[in-house]
This record gives structure tokens, C-alpha cells and sequence, in this order.
């Protein structure tokens, strides 16, 4: 098995208020290898967000507690001084957003803001605009030596994007962190981004970490999926098998969720209840009460992640 | 079963006034637009931004003021109409929009927010309140969140509640924009599958407009497509997303991630330009510069809605070519 | 002693708030109780001999008519009060009527609006009052007036600009589709929506108008002696501030405390009725 690029060890994040702590991440684990899309999915509140945010290290909130590691290349990013993460962030992780209008800044040109990256490295001038020219083409800019002298207002959101990606890329990070990089695109503007962002990562070997709801997007480009629910990873494999065959119940269930027939070929099966709220930490599976095999075990102990099979991991008591 | 909506050549034109630095510029929001929408049928517009679908609805209900044109509902003209018939055509709609949020008033109850309509109608307070009961019923929801506010229900419960208001008002049609965009996939397949059953057993009419290609092929009967201001095709869901006619369609349809990493492939084409390249010659094809099959003619004309099979419409000069895909499958 | 209500609590422990509330509360039962709390009548001469220092039978000295200054200060709480609250309902209500009307339809109904918001906002209060009394006569209330036509621009302004937002969320529009009056819209929709940020101005408007009130009643062109108006006190006082500080002192300080108070509710009010740091 290659070496791990990250590895994401019992990671924990809780929320402090008042009488007690909310348990957004509880006790997640997973690893991407380098080169590879691991794709987190799942629906809001989960907790997906949170963890590619703490990966960089960008949380604001003072009120935290973070608990458990996040190993890169070896080093745990959760015990560096803020001076060398800031060597790490933007240099060996890249993170683009899901609207770019708020990550680029709206008074610099577009070719200016990727150079300010490459200047960080050391390229400046004369090659910088040059290297900035081959990205955009590589990103499929059109008439990328006038996008270059373009403010963000003046481009549309898939430009936008494309920029960004161009931005991260420029500075060959080994692991890209895309948090719903096409949500607020069209269709057919997604399609094209998220080529460009899979053939990209394969041709800078860079591994992405792929944060997202939508499940054709990472069916489209994911190696592994690890699915989320409620601030735990229920369970996490390699993409076909877990489309093919999810074990989790709340995989199944969101799975037979999605609209995938026309109403004459069958119905989706909508899942009873609602996503809870966050809560304290409780050691019972916090799918149990929505769960159709919940047995009495569930609701008193969380279950433990287990190998089913090689690569493919389940919290599950039943299944 | 009959049309119920007979839309005709509506246009819908925004005007950007000259200023003293900038040029006037016209958007056409909605061009040339002729469809009938059936009773008892759920119609499905589909298209991206700029594809006029929000612009169309809002001119069913009157909320824009179309440019020319005509719409007919259920025998009334909406287009040019005064101020009398206006209110007489909005009472064959419900409408739900599509942010949970704020599509219900954050300082009324629940209660208040259903009954309100059939107030306005002149209904006694006793009789709408027994009438929001059976609505909150119909929608899965416990009667005890007559009293709660807004801010107290989860997204899902805030669409439910403000599908039940459009329920009590017993529309002729219910025009429903994007209304699961905003909710998780759990949530979403609760409502759509809800509304399906409602359709079912009131007979409803549902105008259902999205972007989500997958929503739209689980719920519609008929789709509509829609491309910058254009219906561009339309047809049963069998006809337009099996056999889709129109460049556009086709890369909708090829766009839209698939679902199953099987399928994934990468002779998948992936078509260029973004909504919004339209050529500069106002007569042309709005495709021209995005259409893999284009010709010299699409640059000069906008071609004209023909008729491909029984209620198979679709806008193109080639409309019987061979599409790359079906000839790929053909081999 | 533990409090249920998160709403409640959170006033209760909002610092500027509570101080604000209290100040506020003392002055208003000051002004309730005067005949009560004042020993004297304000405008009773000569009880004792004239600039009397501070002492036991007068708490605040006495004046240069010989008046007792606590009763004067006491009763004086009532003018800047009524002052103030009726200049805020007069603004409120112009304010918020025409921001509503400017902000819905649009236009060229906005820009006539806009266009006399601009036009009064600009006045300073002064040349204004002064134009009113020159029409209306001297007084107190002709001041109220002045002061409102100047201020009632600032909500105006507020409430059109969320008039114009909140026109264009969905359940503003949903309401129009089932054929709602353009009137039931504004007072059931939106005017619901925009009171918190009313609440908030008016608060921090009373402290501005009292301000404003005494400094005209200070130039002469509002309250008329005997009136016991703290700013008329304080014009009276000047020419005796070294032989009787006092009168100038007290009066100062009531002021100050009012104002104070004021400011302190109407920032503690902002504070707990912003929506961003509302819980839900």
C-alpha cells in the first residue's frame, strides 16, 4: 500500500456552549493516498465541511476543542505552530470554495492574484505571467491572455472557478481540498469544471479531497467515498463498492433516496425522521432512531469502525 | 383533459436604461414562447440560468409584466389585464418558491400563514382554520405546529407548511420553483414524493421548474426545456430525455453527472461555453456558439418549433440528424 | 434562581441594557411621581432667599427667583420626557409611513420621497426651528414639531431600504400571488419585519431629540420661562455660574443622566434585537 498523503486519526471537534460542548465531529478516520479523490458526502450539518476546514486549519471559532490527529506527509498538522502551517496552507494544501466570488478579491485582476501565488515560490515577473498563461489554458480559459487583465466581476462563475483551480494548481500542492467546488454552477458548467479539476489533479498528481452532497459528482470523479452522518463517518470504501453494495443503513437509505428514475419505473425511498441537531457526545449510534434494523444494542453503545472488507469501513452494530 | 394554460408568442424584454457612461442594453428574458400546459398534468420546465424559466412564472401569476404575447388561463387573459382579471387569474394559482426560509412571513404562526389566503377570499376564520387542519394533514404534519413560527421548523417542515398553504387555496395549478433545491437529498425525496402522492390523489396540475435534471425526470409527465429565453424542446419525459432532439437537451443530458461510477467514461463529451455565449446577431440560433452540430445557417436564423412525433416539439434546423449517442448505440 | 426564557435571560445579562433600563425607569417615575417627590411647587418664589447654596431644606439650592432647583429639576423631567416622546411618535409615524410608500412602489413615488427626505434631513435643526417659530410662534411644543421634521428622515431612510429587500423575498411575493392589497402587504408583511430596527432608532433617537430640545430651549427659541425646562434652566444659569454653580450643576447633571440613560437602553436594544446574534 503506497504511503499515506493524509491520514485523519479519531478526529474530534466540539463546540463549546454554555453547560457543556457540542459534538460537530466525533471520532472520524480515513487516510487518501497520494494522486487519489476521497470524496465526503453527506447532508448539512454533517460535519464534512467542518473537518476540510480544520484540515487547513481556517476554523475562526475560538470555541473549539479539537481532539485526535491529522497526519500530512507524516507531520500532525493539529500540533504545528501557526508560522509553519502557514507553510503548509496554500503550498502543499489547496482549498477552493464553493463560491469563488467570495475567495477571490474583487480588486485584483485575475492574472495579478495567481501571481501573488507563484511569488510566494519564488517566480516572479516575466515567467510568472508566462506560467499564469499556461494555466489558464490549461484550465480552458478562453482568450486567456485577455481573462488574465479580467477582474472577478467581470467573470462568470465558471471562469471564476477555473481561476481558482489555476490559483491552488500554480503552486502544486499535493492535496486539493474542494469544498462544493460546482454547487452554485450550471450543469453544463459543472460538467466542464469538474473535468478540468480531475484531469488537473491526475496530470499534477495532486490527491483532492472532494467535499460535497451530491452524489453524481463523486459517482463522476471519486476513487473512494467516505459517507457522513450527523459528525461520524458511517462508512467509507472504495467508490463502486460502495455505490454497488452500501452496507451502512443510512448509505442505503440515502442512496434509494436519490432520484435516479422517471415515477413510472418505481419511487425513492424517502428516510422517516430528520437529521438530528448537534448535540453533546452520546455513545449510542446516532442513526438508531431512524434506522429500520435498529436493535437495543444501538441505542446504548456507538458502534466501533470495522473492516468488513479489505478497504471498505462500516459503524455499524447489525450490519 | 384539456389545456388549461395557452401560452402564445410571449415575449418578456428587460431594459437597462442609458446612462451617461453606458449603453442601453435589452435583455430578451423570455422569446417567442408558445406551450400549453394540460389539467391534471405535472409539467416540468428545465433549464439553467438565463434560461427565462422564473421569468415565465412569474408572468403566469402577474408578479412581471410581460412584454407581448399572450396567456390564457382557463379562458382569461393574463397578458394586459386589469387589475379585475388579474386577481381573477391568480386565483387559479398557488405558488411555492424556493427557499424554505422565507417563503413563510418569520412573523406569523404557522396557522396564520395557511389561513391567510382563504381570509382574503372572504372565508370566515373558523371555517379556513378547519381547512388548514385538513392541509397540515395532507402534508404529514403534526397539528400541534399550527402555533410555531417559522424559525422553529427545519427546512423541510418550513416546505411542507408552505405546500399546504398552496394546498388550501384548492389551485387550479400549482407553480412550484425549484422547491427542493435548497433541501437535503432525505428531505428532498420526502417532498417530491409527497407532492407526487398529492398530484395523485387531488388531481393537480403542477408546473415544477428546476435545474435538476434528475428531479425533473422523476416527477414530470412532460418536460419543457428552456435555453436563454427559449423553449427549445419539448414532449413526454420518454420522448425528451430518450430521444432528445435539440443540440441543447442532448447536453443537458450529457452534462448531469451520472449517478453509478460504472457509467463514468471518458469518451464522455464535455461541450464547451457557458450559458450566456450568445452570438451577437440577435436573428441567430441561441446555441450557434456552443452547438456541436452547428452550420452556417444557425448564424443567420433562429429556427422554428417542428414537430418531430405526437407532442415531440423541438427547435432546430437538424432536427433528424443523427445524434452522436444514438449512433454510437446504433453500432 | 434559573430563567426559562433565553430571550429574557440574555436582556437580563446584556449590561447596557439593564443599566439603560434602570436610569430610564427612575427618570420616567421621577416624572410620575414630581408631585410627589418635589417638596415645592417649581414656580413658588422667594420660599427662601435668592442662590441659596445646596442644603437640607433645599437639596439643590434655590435660584435667582428664589425657587427651589430640586423641584425645578424634578418637574423638569416631565417636559423633556413628553418632549422627546412626542417628537419620536411624530417622526415614527411620518418616517415610517413614507419609507414604506417609497420603498414599495418605487419610482417616481420614491423619488419625490427621497427627494424631501433629502431636502429636511439636510436642515440643521436649528435654522429650521427657527424658521417653524418664525411661522408658528414661540414654544415648547412649535420646538417638538421643528425637531420632528428634521429627524423623520433617518427612518424614512431605514425603513425604505428594508422595505425594498424584504419586497422581494418569497413569502412578500407569495402574497401578492394570492392577490393580497398592496396596503395589507406593507403592514402585515413588511412592517412586522422592520419594527426591531424601528425599535432600535426610536431608542437612540429619544436621547438625540432631548439633546436637541434643550439646546433650542438654551437659545430661547422653545420653553418659556417659568417653565423648569432643563435647558432653560441652563440658559438662566450662565450669567450667575460663579456666584451659584449650582444652578447650573443640578440641572447639568439631570441631563446628562437622561441622556445617558437613554443611550445606553437604545445600544443595549441594538445589542439584543440585532438578528445576527439572536438565538434562534
Amino acid at each position: 500500500m503506497a504511503e499515506e498523503l493524509l491520514k485523519v486519526e479519531n478526529l474530534s471537534i466540539d463546540y463549546k456552549i454554555e453547560g457543556g460542548y457540542l459534538s460537530a465531529v466525533n471520532d472520524v478516520s480515513f487516510s487518501i493516498e497520494p494522486g487519489q479523490v476521497m470524496a465526503l458526502v453527506g447532508e448539512s450539518g454533517c460535519g464534512k465541511s467542518t473537518i476540510a476546514h480544520t484540515v487547513m486549519r481556517l476554523s475562526i471559532d475560538h470555541n473549539e476543542k479539537i481532539g485526535g490527529h491529522i497526519y500530512f506527509q507524516g507531520r500532525d498538522l493539529l500540533a504545528l505552530s501557526e508560522p509553519d502551517m502557514e507553510k503548509v496552507r496554500g503550498k502543499e494544501i489547496g482549498m477552493i470554495f464553493q463560491n469563488p466570488l467570495d475567495s477571490l478579491n474583487p480588486v485584483y485582476r485575475a492574472g495579478t492574484q495567481v501571481e501573488e501565488g507563484l511569488k510566494l515560490d519564488g517566480i516572479s515577473g516575466e515567467e510568472a505571467k508566462q506560467r499564469v498563461l499556461e494555466l489558464f489554458k490549461d484550465v480552458q480559459i478562453p482568450n486567456p491572455e485577455t481573462r488574465m487583465e479580467s477582474f472577478p466581476h467581470e467573470l462568470s462563475g465558471g471562469m471564476r472557478q477555473r481561476v481558482m483551480i489555476a490559483m491552488m494548481l500554480a503552486r502544486e500542492p499535493k492535496l486539493l481540498i474542494a469544498d462544493e467546488p460546482t454547487t452554485a454552477l450550471d450543469v453544463t458548467v459543472e460538467a466542464q469544471v469538474l473535468r478540468i479539476m480531475k484531469d488537473m489533479c491526475e496530470k499534477e498528481h495532486a490527491a483532492v479531497l472532494l467535499i460535497t452532497h451530491n452524489f453524481g459528482i463523486v459517482a463522476e470523479i471519486a476513487d473512494r467515498v467516505g459517507i457522513m452522518y450527523a459528525g461520524e463517518l458511517v462508512e467509507e470504501g472504495e467508490i463502486h463498492e460502495i455505490f454497488r453494495q452500501p452496507i451502512h443503513p443510512y448509505s442505503q437509505a440515502l442512496l434509494s433516496a436519490l432520484p435516479r428514475m422517471k415515477k413510472s419505473q418505481g419511487r425513492i425511498q424517502a428516510i422517516e425522521g430528520n437529521v438530528p441537531r448537534i448535540t453533546e457526545k452520546e455513545d449510542v449510534c446516532r442513526f438508531a432512531n431512524r434506522c429500520p434494523y435498529a436493535e437495543a444494542i444501538c441505542r446504548e453503545k456507538r458502534p466501533e469502525r470495522r473492516e468488513v472488507v479489505p478497504g471498505h469501513w462500516v459503524c455499524c452494530h447489525v450490519k | 383533459m384539456g389545456a388549461i394554460i395557452k401560452i402564445k408568442d410571449l415575449n418578456k424584454q428587460f431594459s437597462f436604461a442609458k446612462g451617461l457612461f453606458a449603453k442601453g442594453i435589452t435583455i430578451n428574458a423570455v422569446q417567442d414562447l408558445t406551450l400549453d400546459i394540460n389539467e391534471g398534468e405535472i409539467l416540468g420546465l428545465i433549464g439553467e440560468s438565463g434560461s427565462g424559466k422564473t421569468t415565465l412564472a412569474r408572468t403566469m401569476l402577474g408578479l412581471t409584466m410581460a412584454s407581448g404575447g399572450h396567456v390564457d388561463i382557463d379562458g382569461t387573459e393574463v397578458v394586459g389585464a386589469s387589475k379585475r382579471n388579474l386577481r381573477k387569474v391568480r386565483e387559479q394559482f398557488a405558488v411555492v418558491f424556493q427557499d424554505p426560509a422565507s417563503n413563510l412571513n418569520p412573523r406569523q404562526t404557522v396557522e396564520s400563514s395557511i389561513i391567510r389566503p382563504l381570509i382574503i377570499r372572504g372565508m370566515s376564520k373558523a371555517e379556513a382554520k378547519e381547512k388548514a387542519k385538513v392541509a397540515l394533514a395532507n402534508v404529514q404534519m403534526d397539528l400541534s405546529y399550527l402555533g410555531s413560527y417559522p424559525h422553529q421548523l427545519s427546512g423541510g417542515q418550513q416546505q411542507r407548511i408552505a405546500i399546504a398553504r398552496a394546498l388550501v387555496m384548492d389551485p387550479k395549478v400549482m407553480i412550484l420553483d425549484e422547491p427542493t433545491s435548497a433541501l437535503d437529498i432525505s428531505v428532498q425525496a420526502q417532498i417530491l414524493n409527497l407532492l407526487l402522492e398529492l398530484q395523485e390523489k387531488l388531481n393537480l396540475t403542477y408546473v415544477i421548474i428546476t435545474h435538476d435534471l434528475n428531479v425533473i425526470r422523476y416527477v414530470s409527465d412532460r418536460i419543457a426545456v428552456m435555453y436563454m429565453g427559449r423553449l427549445v424542446e419539448y414532449g413526454s419525459v420518454d420522448d425528451v430525455l430518450e430521444d432528445p432532439r435539440h443540440p441543447y437537451t442532448e447536453i443537458l443530458i450529457h452534462s448531469v453527472p451520472v449517478m453509478n461510477p460504472e457509467d463514468r467514461g471518458s469518451e464522455k463529451q464535455i461541450f464547451p461555453g457557458e450559458p450566456g455565449d450568445v452570438p451577437e446577431d440577435p436573428q441567430a440560433c441561441r446555441l450557434a456558439k456552443r452547438c456541436p452540430y452547428v452550420m452556417e445557417k444557425c448564424l443567420h436564423e433562429t429556427p422554428e418549433m417542428t414537430e418531430i412525433g405526437p407532442g415531440h416539439f423541438a427547435e432546430c434546423f437538424l432536427i433528424n440528424r443523427k445524434n452522436a449517442r444514438t449512433e454510437e448505440e446504433n453500432k | 434562581m434559573k430563567i426559562k426564557n433565553a430571550a429574557l435571560r440574555r436582556a437580563l445579562s446584556n449590561r447596557n441594557f439593564m443599566i439603560g433600563l434602570i436610569m430610564v425607569i427612575i427618570i420616567v417615575l421621577v416624572a410620575i411621581f414630581a408631585d410627589f417627590i418635589a417638596p415645592y411647587a417649581y414656580d413658588d418664589a422667594d420660599l427662601a432667599p435668592k442662590f441659596t447654596p445646596p442644603c437640607k431644606e433645599h437639596l439643590f439650592g434655590t435660584d435667582d427667583f428664589g425657587r427651589d432647583l430640586f423641584s425645578r429639576v424634578v418637574y423638569g423631567s416631565r417636559i423633556s420626557l413628553r418632549v422627546a416622546l412626542i417628537a419620536v411618535v411624530l417622526e415614527v409615524f411620518l418616517g415610517v409611513s413614507i419609507g414604506l410608500i417609497a420603498g414599495y412602489y418605487g419610482g417616481n413615488v420614491d423619488r419625490v420621497c427621497s427627494f424631501i427626505a433629502d431636502l429636511t434631513w439636510s436642515m440643521p435643526p436649528i435654522i429650521m426651528s427657527m424658521a417653524v417659530i418664525t411661522v408658528l410662534g414661540k414654544g415648547i411644543d412649535k420646538v417638538v414639531i421643528a425637531i420632528a421634521i428634521v429627524a423623520w428622515a433617518e427612518y424614512a431612510r431605514v425603513v425604505r431600504a428594508k422595505t425594498q429587500s424584504l419586497k422581494n423575498m418569497a413569502f412578500v411575493e407569495t402574497g401578492i400571488a394570492f392577490n393580497e392589497k398592496d396596503s395589507a402587504i406593507m403592514l402585515r408583511y413588511i412592517l412586522p419585519n422592520i419594527v426591531p430596527s424601528i425599535i432600535v432608532l426610536a431608542s437612540l433617537s429619544i436621547p438625540a431629540t432631548i439633546m436637541n430640545t434643550t439646546a433650542l430651549s438654551f437659545l430661547g427659541l422653545g420653553a418659556m420661562p417659568p417653565s423648569p425646562d432643563w435647558g432653560l434652566a441652563l440658559s438662566n444659569s450662565m450669567a450667575f455660574i460663579a456666584r451659584a454653580p449650582w444652578m447650573a450643576i443640578y440641572p447639568g447633571i439631570a441631563l446628562v443622566f437622561t441622556v445617558f440613560g437613554f443611550n445606553l437602553l437604545g445600544e443595549g436594544m441594538r445589542d439584543l434585537l440585532d438578528p445576527r446574534t439572536k438565538l434562534r
